[in-house]
């Protein structure tokens, strides 16, 4: 087994809200080893988003609250941290590369100076002008945009043309770790693959490991090594991509998500939503948090929470399996 | 993040009243206007107003008593019922002019705002050309050239503040016309009025509805500097800018007469701006998580 | 961007001769004549009559206008006053010092307060300093300027005897005129900064910018803050006009012989030319602070500046 560069372990994060606790994400444990992808599934709302600002620490400081659970990277707790550390982390050890680039850029910035930035932040100031416009030129040729645009500002980008400024500003100092949220679902069709593509062979150029969050189980089949399926806060479960989409020793909301994919589960038969919505994360079942909308409920699952069993690699949270 | 649209979809379940009753500085608010507006309406039942101008030598710059609860002015007038009805003028300037400056101005500075272009230049540089004069200034010449009324005073006050209102208006309309949304529109194929109705004029509301209550409040403290240097309502009416004016000339010898005008100038103009500020939170939750 | 501020200060002449003309027509509304204003209730109607002629004042509208124009262009000559028969510019300017040091100091004080307060309560939104100033703000924004100074003279002045009531003797006569405008207007600049930090600390960019391991301060200062004053720019030039308006009233209260105390007694004795001349200086200098607040928006926003590129095909 190679080298695990980040372990997630138990983490639990809550929103205190007005309207009560929002429990976003619930003993979540997940490992990335080094050079590997692990993808992050599940609907909207599913807590993947706040457990990838979970791990940068960049959730909302007043509501956001770490509940239980350590963040292991390169072997050391990121919760740990004191914030100057942490800022050592964030775009150097760890970027990330956010869902909408319309609005991830900074509208009144040159291109040149938010990638410039980037590299600054990490090169304690003895880095030589000409040094950093090489990398900012190096690295806005790696994601395809001409470097005599560098001077231009977001609004004269479109939106894929942006979006590869943001995965520039994230790989400009060439980060152990990415974490790239839903980072071609605002593209259109055509743009998605290309970025994607591009994303995948940046990854390899640069040796980096990624954690790629996608609701398009597509977009994790061709991208990832491992794949997590997360729902209502949990990982319900986790196996390497060829297991998830294969066998038949699978959670009943990972059947029901393959269900409602077209193409994947083969044959032109009907497509089957899963029925109902989320519950409530002010208000979560006591037992299984997919009880109330699974076809195979029973007594149990209503008032125990489901253990996680193992079977080689296979990481499954329902009662059928225990 | 993403969770906070669950606890959003619940506050706004709730309903705008009951996020804008749950705001402190909001409730305050409205109970400082209810208090000037009280005044206002019913200024014959609390105090008769034949005391407005009723004049006693013998009891001149009387300090605050049982009698008289503000005390009287030079003139031995009770500077309660003076207050208690410089309220009337006070709410129905300040209300009056906002609205149709709001009127006007918001017309002008949408219409600019969303065609731009030629449109766009005419208006703007008719409207740099007013903007140009400062808006005391420009009541001033007004009220100076036409002499000093009520009437004079509020149309003087609503031509000063209409180029100011067009101007924001149409800054919040061009930062909105650049949303996704409105180009989802445009797409579409929605007509230009439509867009400016449906899509624009409700997501500038919020900017739009603070200017104008703070407008208002603004206007009560114009008006109110502007009769205080005598060229606003003229004495012996009872506005409290006017009487703040009288009590100037009195500082030394009389200084509670420069009290409780100035308190009330001060509560209807807060209560104004507290309500504003009250329905910016409750028209846009955003703002509170 | 030269080509910007050139084509901004040729457009100054139309907007000015624009002003001219406003202050002209409201003035012309005025309902008494030059000739019964300066000769007095006694002159006979005939004498009235032929001063009024003399001034040119029995010729339309729009020829007066032109000759007005004409002769602030040709020989900037704003007129004399109906009062004193003295040139209007000469004696105006000589109050005008007075009136600019009140504002530009309450322009400069309003600035640094109200920013500097406004990024920190957002930065700290809901802590005690947030609070305490947000309450502030809300209270002197709501409190009428002549009001703060009376307040002002009569504790610090006619109780504890510390700073002088009126006149402009020496520099701490300053100090309560300028105080009484700065609350209002730092107020306003407090609460319209901290809404538009509050507001951009939310934007995506910003978390961009933390992602890409900016410091909290510089995610702040650099980021948040520069697109928070875009709007705070424009409100420092228009709050730049109210400053100017308040100067004038302020002065009345300190007894400080700036603009406006000349330009009340004149309005008292309709005399035209003056409060004209007046109002025409003022404007002037206010259209010129909007311009620079207009070059320094377009220094900042490149939105902006593609508009007007996109706009006038530079």
């Amino acid at each position: 087994m190679s080298e695990i560069l980040l372990n997630v372990d138990d983490l639990s994060i809550v929103y205190k809200t007005s309207a009560g606790e929002v429990r976003a994400v619930n003993n979540v444990s997940f490992a990335i080893e080094k050079g590997k992808t692990l993808g992050l599934v599940g609907e909207t709302g599913a807590g993947k988003t706040t457990t990838a600002l979970g791990i940068l620490r960049l959730l909302p400081v007043r509501t956001a609250e770490y509940r239980s659970g350590t963040i292991e990277f390169e072997g050391q707790n990121l919760l740990a941290l004191s914030d100057k550390e942490m800022y050592g982390i964030r775009g150097r050890k760890i970027s990330m590369v956010f869902q909408d680039p319309m609005t991830a850029l900074n509208p009144i910035m040159t291109v040149n100076d938010q990638i410039a930035e980037a590299i600054r932040f990490h090169s304690d100031g003895t880095l030589k002008r000409e040094e950093v416009d090489k990398r900012v030129n190096d690295i806005l040729e790696l994601v395809g945009i001409p470097a005599s645009r560098k001077k231009e500002y977001p609004h004269q980008f479109s939106g894929g043309m942006k979006q590869r400024i943001v995965i520039a500003i994230a790989l400009v100092c060439e980060p152990a770790l990415l974490i790239a949220d839903e980072p071609t679902s605002a593209l259109d069709v055509t743009m998605q693959a290309q970025v994607l593509a591009m994303i995948m062979e940046l990854k390899k150029k640069i040796n980096t490991s990624m954690l790629m969050i996608s609701h398009d189980l597509g977009v994790i089949a061709r991208t990832c090594d491992d794949v997590a399926v997360m729902y209502a806060g949990e990982i319900i479960e986790m196996a390497p991509t060829d297991m998830i989409f294969t066998g038949n020793r699978h959670h009943p909301y990972t059947v029901g998500l393959m269900n409602s994919l077209p193409g994947v589960s083969g044959n032109a038969k009907r497509l089957r939503p899963i029925e109902g919505m989320m519950p409530d994360p002010t208000d979560l079942p006591a037992g299984c948090k997919f009880a109330p909308r699974c076809p195979f409920c029973e007594e149990r699952c209503k008032t125990e929470l489901p253990p996680c069993t193992e079977q080689n690699g296979h990481l499954v949270r329902c009662h059928r399996f225990a | 993040m993403k969770m906070n649209k669950k606890a959003r979809a619940i506050k706004k379940n709730a309903g705008f009243w009951y996020r804008f009753t749950r705001n402190k500085s909001a409730i305050i608010g409205l109970v400082a206007v209810s208090i000037v507006v009280f005044a206002a309406v019913f200024a014959n039942l609390i105090a008769p107003s034949e005391d407005v101008l009723k004049q006693d030598y013998s009891a001149i710059m009387q300090p605050p008593s049982k009698e008289h609860l503000f005390g009287t002015d030079q003139l031995g007038r009770d500077l309660f019922a003076r207050v208690i009805y410089g309220s009337r003028y006070s709410l129905v300037i300040g209300v009056t002019t906002s609205l149709v400056a709001l009127l006007i101005g918001g017309t002008l500075g949408s219409v600019a705002g969303y065609f731009g272009g030629a449109i766009d230049n005419i208006i703007m540089r008719i409207l740099d050309v007013v903007i140009s004069i400062p808006a005391v200034l420009l009541a001033l010449a007004i009220v100076s050239a036409l002499g000093a009324s009520l009437v004079n005073l509020m149309l003087a006050l609503t031509v000063a503040l209409v180029p100011g209102v067009a101007r924001l208006v149409r800054s919040v309309i061009l930062t909105v016309a650049e949303e996704d949304y409105v180009e989802a529109a445009k797409a579409y194929g929605a007509s230009n009025f439509r867009i400016l109705l449906r899509y624009i004029v409700p997501n500038a509301m919020g900017t739009i509805i603070i200017s104008t209550t703070i407008n208002i409040s603004y206007m009560i403290l114009s008006a109110a500097g502007l009769s205080f240097i005598g060229m606003g309502i003229q004495p012996p009416d009872p506005e409290w800018g006017a009487l703040l004016g009288d009590a100037k000339n009195y500082m030394r010898q009389a200084p509670h007469m420069l009290i409780f005008p100035g308190l009330f100038i001060l509560l209807a103009a807060l209560g104004f701006s507290l309500i504003g500020d009250g329905l910016r939170d409750a028209l846009d939750p955003r703002l509170k998580d | 961007m030269i080509r910007f501020i050139g084509k901004r200060l040729l457009l100054s002449i139309p907007v000015l001769l624009g002003v001219v003309f406003i202050v002209f027509a409201i003035m012309s509304l005025t309902p008494a004549d030059p000739g019964s204003l300066i000769l007095g209730i006694r002159a006979t109607p005939e004498a009235v009559a032929k001063l009024n002629h003399e001034l040119g004042f029995d010729k339309p509208f729009f020829e007066r206008f032109f000759l007005y124009i004409k002769d602030i262009v040709l020989h900037f000559d704003f007129g004399v006053s109906y009062m004193n028969r003295k040139p209007c510019l000469q004696e105006a300017l000589s109050y005008f010092p007075v009136t600019l040091q009140i504002a530009a100091l309450s322009m400069f004080f309003s600035t640094v307060i109200g920013v500097s307060l406004g990024v920190f309560a957002a930065v700290k939104q809901y802590s005690l300093f947030d609070t305490f100033f947000s309450v502030m703000a809300m209270l002197f924004a709501a409190i009428p300027g002549f009001w703060v100074g009376m307040m002002l003279i009569l504790i610090f002045s006619l109780t504890l005897g510390l700073l002088p009531p009126s006149g402009v003797a020496s520099w701490d006569c300053y100090i309560l005129p300028t105080a009484t405008l700065v609350f209002g207007s730092s107020a306003e600049l407090f609460r319209l900064t901290r809404a538009q930090m509050l507001e951009e600390i939310r934007q995506d960019y910003t978390r961009t910018a933390l992602a890409k391991g900016a410091p909290n301060r510089v995610m702040i200062w650099r980021h948040a803050l520069k697109n928070a004053l875009l709007p705070v720019i424009t409100s420092i030039g228009n709050s730049f006009g109210g400053l100017l308006g308040g100067a004038i009233i302020v002065e009345t209260i300190f007894g400080m012989p700036g603009i406006g105390t000349y330009m009340l007694k004149h309005i008292l004795a309709k005399d035209v030319p003056v409060v004209m001349t007046c109002t025409l200086i003022l404007a002037a200098m206010f259209y010129f602070i909007i311009l620079l607040v207009d070059i320094a928006y377009a220094l900042i926003d490149p939105r902006i500046r593609a508009q007007y590129a996109r706009k006038r095909g530079v």
